[in-house]
């Protein structure tokens, strides 16, 4: 039945990904890989995978985090993405962070944080790599999975 | 390749989601609030968490289930809203139910129940709250997630 104006009707939202590859370049100084995706306001944040596709083969160190703006690793911190933490087809998320959770996820009370709000937010992937090697192997991909906006009506209060 | 006529042809589903909100009333002497969720036949139920957005501030308790018609608290069992359970900002959830499980969420063994049914399912969530402030400030977000209806394929046997 077509609404004409007015009225709340609510409908089942969609959950949505999106996906961030870091890809190794060769630079012998080394830096920063850099990728985000953005969750509108009013969603809710459902998980945050990190998948060791290839090993990095930098000389020294390449590490990751994933957090936002008040916290650039609240999700994960101190991902060694040349071993240990993420071998070849490994995978971290909210619910088996491999030890590497960040503030926003407390695995000791299982209760987690900032997974709805209000606000926009940008989910931010930072690997910082020190020296590469001239045979640049690393890929690590990041999939964001959030919901749709949403604008529920209250529930109904009985006295 | 088209196909002419018959067969089942199982396509790919989707994950769809669904919001209840628990806004706490001013100057009230107490009752309930509910919401509910109706997940179709033959779906698959994900995922129900449960997000703390602001205290509950009633003057003696503020209490949440979600469950079904066959146990109303099988998911999540007497969340205090006031203080301890769920703190502002925090979520529950099936992996992860900070010693709030239903009957359902066998933390134990790790096997869950009632994931998946042949029939509709309403999940419902209750509020019951023993009086209240006159500047209410609780607010209560919890998001069903759910698969669309399946027509799987049978597994080919041999």
């Amino acid at each position: 039945m077509p609404i004409i104006g007015g009225g709340n009707a609510p409908g089942p939202g969609e959950v949505i990904c999106e996906e961030v590859l870091f890809a190794g370049q060769d630079s012998a100084a080394g830096g920063t890989y850099q990728g985000s995706v953005t969750v509108p306001p009013n969603s809710w944040l459902l998980d945050i995978k990190v998948y060791g596709q290839a090993l990095w083969t930098s000389v020294t160190s390449a590490v990751l985090k994933v957090g936002d703006a008040v916290d650039d690793d609240g999700w994960y911190v101190g991902i060694n993405a040349k071993a240990t933490d993420l071998l070849v087809g490994e995978v971290l998320s909210m619910d088996s962070p491999g030890g590497k959770p960040g503030a926003y996820n407390v695995t000791a009370t299982a209760l987690r944080k900032t997974q709805w709000s209000s606000l926009e937010r940008v989910v931010n992937g930072v690997i910082t790599e020190v020296t590469t090697a001239g045979a640049v192997a690393g890929r690590t991909r990041m999939l964001v999975i959030y919901t749709s906006t949403s604008e529920p009506v209250p529930a109904e209060f009985a006295p | 390749m088209p196909v002419i006529s018959g067969g089942v042809i199982p396509a790919a589903g989707e994950l769809v989601c669904e919001e209840m909100y628990f806004l706490q009333a001013a100057n009230n002497t107490g009752g309930t609030y509910t919401a509910a969720v109706t997940v179709p036949a033959d779906s698959w139920l994900i995922d129900i968490i449960v997000y703390g957005q602001a205290l509950w501030n009633s003057a003696t308790s503020a209490t949440l289930k979600i469950g079904d018609a066959s146990t109303t608290d099988g998911y999540f069992t007497a969340v205090d809203l006031l203080a301890n359970d769920l703190l502002a900002d925090e979520t529950l959830s099936f992996d992860n139910p900070g010693g709030k499980e239903g009957a359902y969420i066998v933390t134990a063994t790790g096997l869950r129940n009632k994931m998946w049914a042949a029939t509709e399912r309403v999940i419902t969530g209750v509020v019951t709250e023993a009086t209240t402030t006159v500047v209410a400030t609780g607010k209560t977000r919890v998001l069903v997630v759910y698969s669309t209806t399946s027509n799987a394929g049978s597994a080919v046997f041999a």
